[in-house]
This record gives structure tokens, C-alpha cells and sequence, in this order.
């Protein structure tokens, strides 16, 4: 789920920065920082798309770097449990599927594909219905229930689903 | 233990004489029904005929309550009787026996009764008899079963004796029944009689006198009548009789035990079978054999270990295999099971499953309390699962873990796995909640549990025995795993099978996808990225495992870890599952290797891999072992990012040794010595042959020339290339020398081998392998250290190490490109690659065998440059010189340039605009191609040096000073002249083709495509139309004799043209035609003119890679710019640009 967050954070920045453009370089330094990263609090802090104040700046003893706080707004995107996603199949193999939905990965294991999917390496890798009608593939568009997350000191994966009324396939993609 | 029965009470009772009359009418004593009834289903065999009951039966009471033993006295009725009265008097039992009287009383009243009892009084007999349980619970009798009242019921003197008869071992019960059979039939003496079963051999008689016992065991062949039979004294009397509560356990079939003892010590069996008359159990036990062994023994007529002592060696335990066993021709009988497979019976011995089925003397099995071990569990199971797979081919993982399951036995056993927790989700497995799913909410030290059950309308918890839960989960439970194999791993649960309680989970550590049992696991919130030590290692370490094997401990579980091997191939790594017992030790010197351009790399270099599926890929070494390297990289999907890679096959980054030009060009030597010669001499990039340089790269430039390269034209190409040759040739650096094993193949150490300890510029000292001494052999001496003799080079012997498709990737002339030499390259130049080095491949199989391969030469549209026939020219020098075919020599001639007529055309495409391969006729006078003699070059491409080069393609660039330098070409004053046929006429070449990459051959083609577009080679061969003379009307060309300007005024379109000569300057620009007569010439002996911008020009072929570009061919057009490759034009007659033209065609037209 996407939301916005506002976040403080401490920037440290080296007094060759000290000057006109300051705020910019602190902006820069936390945009740097923090678009990308994966926190447990917060999920994926996806963009910075505001600062709100950036406090004064104090001196480290020794260092000579200023640190700042910086109160930000973010948009945040953190996989909830039970939560309804969808997300590009990237990775197809045996044990499962891999999808990514935005920055997060998602794997699906083949205990939680419906059990009328089985797991063809024909052409290519793909969970195919019974009926044919329907493949699971690299490239496909998948609905899929978060089952668990399990979120790291950077880094957040999580399982998924499809065994679950209006989940699946949703679309096909060349 | 005996007793008497109901029915023999009755019987009794008609023998008792009337002592205890006056109770008749009393109401039957509950207790002495109670005993009947109790007891009477315990065996016996008794004598029926006991008569007197009175007294005695109520002693048999007391004497019951304690011992289970009963027993009926006959003689001594006055004396008894008087005890036992006292005994009434005195004890609270009184009335039980007094009610026992009773009721035999009425018994013997029926019977005594001339005929059958009436029904009334069956009836009521019955109900007196029966009714007695409903009274139980109040029978003060029971509730004194203290220590007081047990004392009194301790035998004293007066009670009838025991007495201890030996019998033959495993007959007790027989002997049992028989005497009760013999009871039935005639009365005997004695008053019980019983055995026990853990006292094989014995058996005890209860009766007054020993004569007693004599005469009713009389005839019975299982007791040993010669031995005494033994009084069991007073005190021991009740110890014989209790049974013991250690024999309690019986085995059950399906139950676990392990066995005592023998060959199959401490191993784990499961009961199929119990005889406890015999004292065996059959077990299924997985067999230890040593069919070597066996089929050893057979042949010696099994004779005994010598010197006494027990066998050698215990064998593994292993499934049984019939194949091993007849690999060693044991006779092994098959027979057809119940369940369609085999079973196989060796030596007298069943296997069945791959177990062996086999019978151990209880005395030698102890049952296993709970469940055993999982380590246990699973190696059981492993077998039978083995032979499932075998013989039935089933699905492995469904089979598993259906034996798994099986042989967990139900969850009762489990009292030792870890308890329920308060917040466990469970499920009922037993009883009238079965299926109830709740919640625990206390745990109970009784082994009850609270449950909330997880229903609307239950709010009350419900107390359940731990026995009938079993815990479950749910899709997405963050759990740890508290026991079992995968202890310590946490994971995600992705499915539960509540019936079997497996529960898959995706470990955090692993990725991989776990089955655990569910009452291993519990719910956890930590996440434990893995176990980090095992035994005395650690995640991460380098384990020998043996001789060749080691690898890195990748990951590690409970019992064993996966270890990434050194066999695998990066691209295919070996990952094996082993024991504690499998790690032999760690390895923790630092070691280093060399990389693949032979700098030294060490633990904590980074490494870019150079081959397979990771190609690229830059990794971190963690360790070096012999020539192996285990990278780390997060770049490494699988195997927890770990990768075992050979040195070779990487790069360091950032070494200060060797460019990349020595690395692959030590490659090259290795792969092919013939190109290199050519190569060599051409550019001056000199390869070392494989051999003579050893590893080669020595990391230096300016090699020496060899002699053998020392033709002019050689010494030419070095001269020029002046600042390096890859050619370490014979004089690789002295100190890689070092360490090497290499053969000393002249002087009077000639045939051995030794390695080298120091070597100087001369001479090297060598430890000899065969004789244990130094010595010190002239450099000359070693193999592949000699100078070759020039020719001898491309003797395929030298070729020895082939090249091979990995090596293939590093063309020789890509470093080429790189050299100092480039900038004094000539356009030809590009064209230069001697076939060896075309394009980003090698083939092994051209490079190797020239010879053979010529008239295969066809463009591989496949490879980027890999042109096949790479070399083949030069040993067709004489047929082909003349043909285009030759050019087949050049790289160019990769491409498709036939050595036919026909092929010809296209190579047009394949050479420089000019030239050549314009027409097929043509070539006859123009394989010069060579064309792009430096003269050449000079003047015309002078403009287009290198640049269009496409790194992608690498057109072989390599500089060809060889050729730019040699005289004969030098002289040619024309471009278009044929210096390729000229050379391939130079006798070193033609005469021996062996030779194959004779320097000229090989140079002076190249020359003729590079001419002008180095890209043309890899354009070249695609779709290039041929040039219609046609067109070449009013275009401007370099005449062929004297490179002398000219514009075409009347071609024939056959290859004849008129050419009016013409001034211009030396770029081609500022043309004038002169007032001068025409010349004719073969048009394909002429040049075209590169076209600057603003030129017009006339579109004279089409390569078709734009849509529309064959409808332009013969339109004329402005050039407004040239990316070097493709021109944009502007059309003259029709507005419009068209961009996808290549340069070849954009042949200049100066109107």
C-alpha cells in the first residue's frame, strides 16, 4: 500500500557544502539518502516529495560535518498482510513464481498457486491451468493476496497468495 | 499364575463337606464373587477337583489380594479351619469369606440335588454371582489394600508351598496349558501353578507337598524331571509371583527398539511381530552387510575371523540391494510380494523393502521410550524409501514423506516434544472434540490443556489431555522450528496439512522450502538468518572434504551443512549435503593463484569472471585453494551467493600486470599458433606459442622477435610495432619459469622431467622428478623452450593445446586495436585480422587445421566476426591468388568472398568500396584486394582512418605493419593494385602451405578489405549487392597503376571502363578531369573515391538495410554526413534524406 509518510531523519553534511545552496544540498543528501531504501517502519520510501523544515544545523565536534534534522514528507509503499496486490511475474521456476509489484518482491510459492496450476517447463517455465486456458509466465500481471512479510534491516520480501477468490492473472504482457 | 476358576468353584462346591453350614443363608460375599470374576479370566488350570472350600478359599483371598496366586487346600481341613477362624474373628475379611462359603454352599446344595438345577435357582446362582461388581465400589476389602493389610496377607508356613520346576526354555506356556488341560480331565494336588515370562526355563507350582507337583507334571516331556525341584522359600514367594513392572512395556508391534547388541548395536528397528511364548520379536532393521564379505566367506567355507577376535569392521547400514548382491554372486532368492514388488531372501535371511526382516531375543531389543531420534528416524525411513524408489517408481517426495509420517507413529508417543504454549493455535486429534480448533490458553503440569475453542458461541475453554493436540498454522505464520532436523531455522509458513501436521515453510536462511513437522515448530517473531557454526566450523569456512574436494560451508542445519565443492563449474556448482564426519578439517592458510592474464590473486581481490553464465560479473575472493577460487558476490543467485570459479576464468580488477593485450594473448597462443604467427607478423603482436611461453603473459611488452619470424617482413612488423610484442616467445620471464614441471627434451638430460627451481636468462636449475638431484639444464633444452624453427611453428604438433570456444572470446585482435601500433595503422590495416583473429571468435576448427578448410568459408552470420575460414587462403595461395577467392585469406574474406566467381560479387560488399570484389571476373586481377597496400591507404583513406570501427564487431583492426611494411607492397603504386596475389605467390607461402599463415599471405589480403572502411568488414557479407558498372558513370575513382585520380566515363557494366584521368587533391577533393586520353581499365582494379560532405555522389549498390534502398541505387544525391558507416544524402531528384545507406555504396560521383 502506497501512503504518505512524514519522516525526520538526520543529514550529515561536510562543510563543503556549507553555503548558498545549502538547503538544496541537504534536500539532495536526504533524497539520496532515502528514496530507494527500505525501512521497517516505513516500508519502501519511494520519493521525497517534500520537506517540511530542515532544523539548524550543529557542528560535530572533530568532524567539522553539521548534521540536520530534516522533517520530510515521502511516499511510502509497505506490503501489508492480507493485502491485495499486483505485480509482474519475473521469475518462474518449480518451487513458485517471483513478482515484483513496484520495489517489493514477492514470491509465490507453488503451495499457494491453486492446486489446478501445474508447473510445465515446456517452452518456458509457466504454471499452467488445467484447462490450459490460463499460464502463469514471466511477464504476466498477477493479483496476489500478501500472506506474510517479512521486512529486513533493508530489504522486505514477502509471500503471496493466489489461492483466493479474484486472484490470479489479470493480464497478459509481451 | 493359577487360580481356580468360577466353574471349578462350583465344582467344588459339591465336593465340600459342610463346614460352613451355618452361612449358607448369608448372602454370597460380594468380595469372593469379586474375585472370581476379576480373576477368573486370568489363565488357569487348575485343579477343579479341589474339594474343601470352607476355610480355604478364604485364605485364597487374602492370598489373592496380594500375590494373585490362589490356593485351594485340601488337606488339613480341622487345622485350617480353625485359623481360620481365628482369622474370622479377627479380620474385617470375615465376612467376604464367609460370604465365599456361602455361595459354594449354595452350589453344592444344587448339586447336591438328585438332578439338574431348576432354572430358578440357575438363575438366581447367576445373579448372585454377577451381581457382585455393582457392589464393588463399597467392599471394604478394597479400600484396605494398605500396607497393614497387605502384611496380612503374606503366606505363612501353613500355606501350601512353592516350588520352582526347570523346563525347557520357551515351552513355559505350554506347559501351562497342558497341565490345565491335565486338570480338566482328572483333579490334581496342586493348588496353582503359573510362570513368568521374563524367567525363561522356569516355571512355579503352588501345592502342599512336592509329591504333588511330581505327580501332576508326571509325563510332561518340557519339564526337566532329573532336576530338583526347588522349594521357593517363604519370603521369596511373593517375589516370584509379582510381576515386574520393567517387564510392563511390552512390545507392540510397530513400536521402536533398539537393539542390544551383535552387529546391529544401538541401531533402530521397528517391531513387525512379537512372540513372547518364543521370546522374539522380528524386527525391520536395516541391514548391515558386507556382501564382499559374504561371498568372501563363501568361497573359504566360512571359517572364522582369525585370531579369535570379532569382525574387522562393522559394514554400514545400507538398504539391501539385489544388485549388490549379485555384483558379488550371492544367490539371492526372489520372491513376489504382496505389493507387487520383491522380496529377497539371502543366507537364510528376509529383506524385504530394503530391510532386513529378521528375529532378536527379546532379551536383546530395549523398546525405545517415545519417539527416537529424528537422525535415527529419517536414516530408517531412507532406506525404505530408497527401494520404493527403486522398484516402484513413485513420486519421491510424496512417498517421503507419507514414510516420514508413517514412521512417526501417532502423536500419542510423543510425551518428549516440546509442550504447548499459551497462544498456540491447535487442533482436537482425539476424542468428541476431534477437529476443534482453538486456542491454548493455560497448560496444565497434568498434561491437560485449556482450549479456547475458536467458535462463536464457545467462550468457555475446554480442558484437553496435551496427547490430542497437535498444533497448527497458518499460511504466512512467521515460525521457528524448536526440534527436529531443522532446529533453529526460522521461516514463513507457506501450506499446513493439518492431517499429517506437516507444515512447509520457506526459510528465512535458505530461501528453500522446508517440511517440518508442526509440533517442531512454534511461533516466532525473531528471524534467524541461519546457524553459523557447526561443530567446530563455521558458515563460511573451507572445508577439505577429501583428497580433491573442498568447499565452502554455505549453509549449515542442525545435523549437516551444504558445502559448494570445487568439482562443480561455475556455471554448474557441486553442492554436497555432509556430516560433521564428512568435514575433515579446515583449511585456512592463504593461498593465491594466478587470474587468467596470470596476476596473482589473493583472498580479498576482486575478480570480474570472465566465463559462463556470471560472465562479467564482479565477485569478491574469500578464498583460494589451488587453482580454485570461491567468490562471494550478491550478484550470485543461488547458493547463498557463493561461487567456485578456476582462476582462469577470471580477472582480477585493477591489477597493475598484464593488459589485456598480453592476457589474451597468451590466450591466443595457446589456442592457435599458426594465427598468431601470422598476427605476429603482421602486427607485430606477437603470440607466444603455447608452450614456449608456458603461462606466457609475463606481463611485459617487447617481446623478442624469433628467429623464425626474422623474414624482412617480420622483422618489419616488430620493428614497427616497436613498443610491444606479445611474444614472450622463447623467453618467458625467468621467473615464471619458476615452479614449473616441464620435460627436458635435448641434452643428456633429455627425457626427464623436473621442475624448475631458478632459471636464468641461459639456463634453468630443475629438480629432477625421476632422480633425486638439481641440475642445471640449457633453456634450449626444455620442451617447448627451443627456438621453433619458423616454419616449424604452424606444425600443428605446436598446436597442441587447441583452442577452445572459451578461449574464443578474447580476440587477439581486439588487444590489437588497443596497441600504439593503430595510430600508424592504414585504413587497410582494419581489415588487416589474419583470419586467425577474426572476429570475436575463434574457431578452433579453422584456426587449427587451415588446410582443410577453405572452401568451407562462408560468413557465420551467428558469431559476430566469426568468420570461418579464417585462414584458408593461405594454403591455397596458387589456385586462389588469383581468384577473389583468396581474399577468402583475409579476414575479410570472412566473409562469404568465395573462392568461386560467384561468391565473389558479395565480397564486394565484404572489401573496401574499392576494390576488389567489385566483380567477380575481376579478381583475377584484383585479390590484391590487397589493394590497400600502405600506399594506398595513404592517399585515400587517409581521411577515414580508424574510426568506424565497431568495437562489437571488431573488424579484426589489427595493425598489419607486417604488411604496410613489406617491400613488395610498398611498391605498389596503385591500390588497386594486387599485392595479395603477389604475395600469395611468395614462395614461403605457397610452396608450404603447412605454413599456412605465411605473414604475407595473410597480411596483404586483409589490406585489400580494410582498404577504406574498416567497418566493412562486418557490414560486408550482409546482403551487399554487387556493383553495377553500369552506374559508375561520371565517378570519380583512383586508377589502379599509379594511383593517379580519374573519372569514369564509359563503363561497359561488364568490368571494362574508360577512365578519363583527372586532378584532384590528395583527399579527392577539388576534382578536375584533365585533358587527357581515356584509359581503360578493369573495373574492379579501380578505387573508388571516399565522398566528403557536400559532395554529390551517385548511390551505386545497396546493402538493403534501408527500406527503400535498392530503389535508390544509381540516383545521385548530396552528402551531407557520414557517421562513418552510413551517409545521409539528400537526394538530388527527389527531396527527401535517407540515412541508412552505407558507405560502401555512397561511391562518390564529382560532376
Amino acid at each position: 500500500m502506497f501512503y504518505f509518510q512524514d519522516i525526520i531523519k538526520e543529514v550529515e553534511l561536510h562543510p563543503k557544502y556549507f553555503g548558498r545552496k545549502l538547503t538544496r544540498h541537504i534536500e539532495e543528501q536526504i533524497q539520496k539518502e532515502v528514496e530507494g531504501s527500505c525501512s521497517g517502519k516505513y516500508g519502501y520510501i519511494v520519493v521525497v516529495y517534500a520537506f517540511n523544515s530542515i532544523s539548524q544545523g550543529r557542528i560535530r565536534e572533530g568532524g567539522g560535518c553539521a548534521t540536520f534534522t530534516v522533517n520530510f514528507k515521502a511516499c511510502c509503499m509497505r506490503p501489508f498482510k492480507n493485502e491485495v496486490l499486483q505485480a509482474t511475474v519475473d521469475v518462474v521456476n518449480k518451487v513458485g513464481f517471483f513478482c515484483t509489484a513496484g520495489p517489493l518482491k514477492i514470491f509465490v510459492s507453488n503451495y499457494l498457486i491453486p492446486e489446478e496450476f501445474e508447473f510445465q517447463m515446456a517452452e518456458e517455465a509457466a504454471f499452467v491451468s488445467s484447462d490450459d486456458e490460463v499460464r502463469i509466465k514471466i511477464g504476466c500481471q498477477v493479483r496476489v493476496r500478501v500472506v506474510g512479510v517479512r521486512i529486513e534491516a533493508n530489504d522486505c520480501t514477502c509471500v503471496a497468495s493466489m489461492k483466493d477468490d479474484y486472484l490470479g492473472v489479470v493480464a497478459i504482457m509481451d | 499364575m493359577s487360580r481356580e476358576d468360577a466353574d471349578d468353584l462350583e465344582e467344588d462346591v459339591s465336593l465340600e463337606d459342610g463346614d460352613d453350614e451355618q452361612n449358607a443363608d448369608r448372602a454370597p460375599n460380594k468380595r469372593r464373587n469379586r474375585f472370581v470374576d476379576d480373576e477368573g479370566e486370568e489363565d488357569e488350570d487348575e485343579d477343579e477337583d479341589t474339594r474343601p472350600k470352607n476355610k480355604r478359599s478364604r485364605r485364597s483371598a487374602f492370598i489373592d489380594d496380594i500375590a494373585d496366586v490362589d490356593d485351594e487346600e485340601d488337606e488339613e481341613d480341622e487345622d485350617e479351619d480353625e485359623v481360620d477362624d481365628l482369622i474370622q474373628d479377627e479380620t474385617e475379611e470375615l465376612p467376604d469369606a464367609q460370604d465365599a462359603r456361602q455361595l459354594y454352599r449354595a452350589g453344592r446344595e444344587a448339586r447336591q440335588r438328585p438332578n439338574e438345577p431348576t432354572a430358578e435357582e440357575l438363575e438366581r446362582y447367576v445373579q448372585e454371582r454377577w451381581r457382585q461388581p455393582t457392589r464393588d465400589p463399597n467392599d471394604p476389602g478394597d479400600s484396605h489394600a494398605g500396607l497393614v493389610g497387605q502384611q496380612g496377607l503374606l503366606p505363612r508356613p501353613t500355606d501350601p508351598r512353592l516350588w520352582l520346576l526347570e523346563c525347557r526354555p520357551g515351552m513355559e506356556r505350554q506347559l501351562m496349558v497342558a497341565l490345565l488341560n491335565r486338570a480338566i480331565k482328572e483333579p490334581l494336588h496342586i493348588k496353582s501353578a503359573f510362570c513368568q515370562d521374563h524367567l525363561q526355563g522356569y516355571v512355579y507350582v503352588e501345592a502342599e507337598k512336592e509329591n504333588y507337583v511330581r505327580e501332576a507334571v508326571g509325563g510332561l516331556r518340557a519339564v526337566f524331571h532329573s532336576k530338583q525341584f526347588k522349594l521357593v522359600p517363604l519370603k521369596e514367594m511373593v517375589d516370584a509371583i509379582t510381576v515386574s513392572a520393567k517387564a510392563k512395556p511390552l512390545l507392540a508391534i510397530d513400536a521402536w527398539v533398539h537393539i542390544r547388541s551383535g552387529p546391529y548395536k544401538d541401531d533402530l528397528a521397528r517391531v513387525v511381530d512379537v512372540d513372547f511364548s518364543g521370546g522374539k520379536a522380528t524386527v525391520r532393521i536395516v541391514p548391515r552387510l558386507d556382501y564382499g564379505g559374504m561371498a568372501l566367506r563363501k568361497e573359504e567355507g566360512r571359517r572364522a575371523p582369525p585370531f579369535g577376535g570379532s569382525r574387522s569392521s562393522r559394514p554400514i547400514a545400507k538398504a539391501f540391494s539385489y544388485r549388490e548382491a549379485k555384483e558379488h554372486r550371492l544367490p539371492v532368492e526372489q520372491r513376489r510380494n504382496n505389493f507387487g514388488g520383491y522380496d529377497y531372501i539371502l543366507n537364510g535371511q528376509h529383506y524385504s523393502n530394503g530391510y532386513l526382516l529378521r528375529s532378536f531375543a527379546l532379551k536383546t531389543i530395549t523398546a525405545v521410550d517415545g519417539l527416537p531420534d529424528m537422525d535415527e528416524l529419517q536414516r530408517f525411513n531412507a532406506v525404505g524409501q530408497a527401494a520404493r524408489e527403486n522398484g516402484a517408481a513413485q513420486d519421491g517426495a510424496e512417498s517421503q514423506l507419507a514414510a516420514l509420517v508413517e514412521g512417526l507413529g501417532d502423536a500419542s508417543e510423543e510425551a518428549a516434544l516440546p509442550p504447548l504454549a499459551v497462544g498456540d493455535v491447535v487442533k482436537v486429534t482425539q476424542g468428541d472434540l476431534n477437529n476443534l480448533i482453538g486456542k491454548v490458553q493455560a497448560v496444565h503440569d497434568s498434561g491437560e490443556v485449556d482450549v479456547l475453542p475458536d467458535m462463536a458461541d464457545l467462550n468457555q475453554s475446554v480442558p484437553i489431555p496435551a496427547a490430542h493436540l497437535a498444533k497448527i498454522f497458518q499460511e504466512g505464520d512467521q515460525v521457528k522450528a524448536v526440534a527436529g532436523v531443522h532446529q533453529g531455522q526460522t521461516g514463513l509458513v507457506l501450506a499446513m496439512d493439518s492431517d499429517t501436521g506437516i507444515a512447509v515453510v520457506l526459510s528465512d536462511a535458505t530461501r528453500e522450502e522446508l517440511k517440518v513437522l508442526s509440533r517442531h515448530l512454534t511461533r516466532s517473531t525473531e528471524t534467524t538468518s541461519t546457524l553459523d557454526t557447526f561443530g567446530e566450523y563455521g558458515l563460511h569456512d573451507l572445508v577439505i572434504l577429501d583428497q580433491q574436494t573442498m568447499g565452502v560451508i554455505i549453509t549449515i542445519h542442525a545435523s549437516s551443512c551444504r558445502v559448494l565443492t570445487n568439482q562443480g563449474t561455475p556455471d554448474l556448482p557441486e553442492v554436497r549435503t555432509c556430516s560433521q564426519a564428512d568435514l575433515k578439517r579446515k583449511h585456512t592458510r592463504r593461498l593465491e593463484t594466478q587470474d587468467r592474464r596470470g596476476a596473482t590473486v589473493g583472498v580479498g581481490d576482486m575478480v570480474t569472471l570472465e566465463e559462463g553464465h556470471n560472465k562479467g560479473v564482479a565477485a569478491t575472493v574469500k578464498h583460494v585453494m589451488k587453482a580454485s577460487l570461491f567468490l562471494h558476490s550478491k550478484d550470485f543467485k543461488a547458493n547463498s551467493g557463493w561461487l567456485c570459479a578456476r582462476g582462469r576464468s577470471c580477472t582480477l580488477r585493477g591489477s597493475k600486470a598484464a593488459g589485456p593485450v598480453l592476457g589474451s594473448m597468451s590466450r591466443m597462443g595457446l589456442a592457435s599458433p599458426a594465427p598468431h604467427r601470422a598476427m605476429a607478423q603482421g602486427g607485430g603482436a606477437v603470440m607466444a606459442s603455447p608452450h614456449a611461453n608456458g603461462t606466457a603473459s609475463n606481463g611485459h611488452y617487447g617481446g623478442q622477435a624469433t628467429p623464425g619470424r626474422n623474414t624482412p617482413y617480420d622483422g618489419r612488423g616488430g620493428g614497427q610495432a616497436g613498443t610491444f610484442t606479445g611474444r614472450n616467445n622463447a623467453r618467458p620471464d625467468q621467473h615464471k619459469l619458476a615452479g614449473r614441471t616441464i620435460d627436458v627434451v635435448k641434452g643428456p638430460h633429455r627425457g626427464y622431467r623436473g621442475r624448475i627451481v631458478s632459471a636464468t636468462e641461459s639456463h634453468v636449475r630443475m629438480e629432477l622428478e625421476a632422480a633425486y638431484k638439481t641440475v642445471t639444464v640449457k633453456i634450449e633444452d626444455l620442451r617447448n623452450m627451443q627456438q621453433p624453427p619458423g616454419a616449424g611453428r604452424g606444425a600443428p604438433e605446436r598446436m597442441g593445446p587447441p583452442a577452445t570456444p572459451a578461449y574464443g572470446s578474447r580476440t587477439p585482435m581486439h588487444p590489437g586495436s588497443a596497441t600504439p601500433m593503430h595510430p600508424s595503422m592504414t585504413p587497410m590495416h582494419p581489415s588487416m585480422g589474419t583470419p586467425g583473429r577474426d572476429g570475436g571468435h575463434w574457431n578452433p576448427r579453422a584456426l587449427q587445421t587451415p588446410r582443410n578448410e577453405p572452401p568451407r568459408s562462408h560468413y557465420d552470420p551467428m558469431g559476430e566476426g566469426a568468420y570461418q575460414q579464417a585462414y584458408t587462403p593461405a594454403e591455397t595461395p596458387l589456385d586462389r591468388a588469383g581468384t577473389p577467392g583468396y581474399n577468402a585469406g583475409t579476414p575479410g574474406g570472412g566473409y562469404a568472398q568465395g573462392l568461386t566467381p560467384a561468391q565473389a560479387d558479395t565480397p564486394g560488399g565484404g572489401y573496401g568500396s574499392y576494390g576488389d570484389g567489385r566483380t567477380p571476373y575481376d579478381d583475377s586481377g584484383t585479390p590484391g584486394v590487397g589493394v590497400g597496400t600502405p600506399a594506398l591507404s595513404a592517399d585515400t583513406p587517409a581521411e577515414i582512418p580508424q574510426q568506424p570501427y565497431s568495437p562489437t564487431r571488431n573488424s579484426s583492426y589489427a595493425p598489419t605493419p607486417g604488411m604496410a611494411g613489406t617491400p613488395g607492397y610498398g611498391g605498389v603504386p596503385t591500390p588497386g593494385f594486387t599485392p595479395a596475389m603477389g604475395m600469395g605467390l611468395t614462395p614461403g607461402m605457397a610452396p608450404t602451405p603447412g605454413m599456412a599463415p605465411t605473414p604475407y599471405g595473410a597480411a596483404p589480403t586483409p589490406g585489400g578489405d580494410g582498404s577504406f572502411h574498416p567497418s566493412m568488414p562486418s557490414n560486408g557479407g550482409i546482403n551487399s549487392q554487387p556493383f553495377n558498372y553500369a552506374l559508375w558513370e561520371g565517378v570519380a575513382v583512383i586508377q589502379p597503376d599509379d594511383n593517379s585520380f580519374g573519372i569514369v566515363r564509359q563503363p561497359n557494366g561488364i568490368g571494362q571502363c574508360s577512365v578519363q584521368p583527372a586532378s584532384a587533391d590528395a583527399d579527392g577533393s577539388n576534382l578536375q578531369p584533365l585533358n587527357q586520353p581515356h584509359l581503360s581499365h578493369l573495373a574492379s582494379r579501380l578505387t573508388l573515391v571516399r565522398p566528403r560532405k557536400g559532395n554529390a555522389v551517385r548511390i551505386l549498390r545497396s546493402d538493403g538495410s534501408a527500406a527503400n534502398s535498392d530503389a535508390l541505387v544509381g540516383r545521385r544525391a548530396i552528402l551531407i554526413g557520414d557517421d562513418g558507416e552510413d551517409a545521409i544524402l539528400q537526394m538530388l531528384t527527389a527531396e527527401g534524406e535517407n540515412d541508412g545507406i552505407d558507405w560502401q555504396h555512397p561511391a562518390d560521383t564529382h560532376l
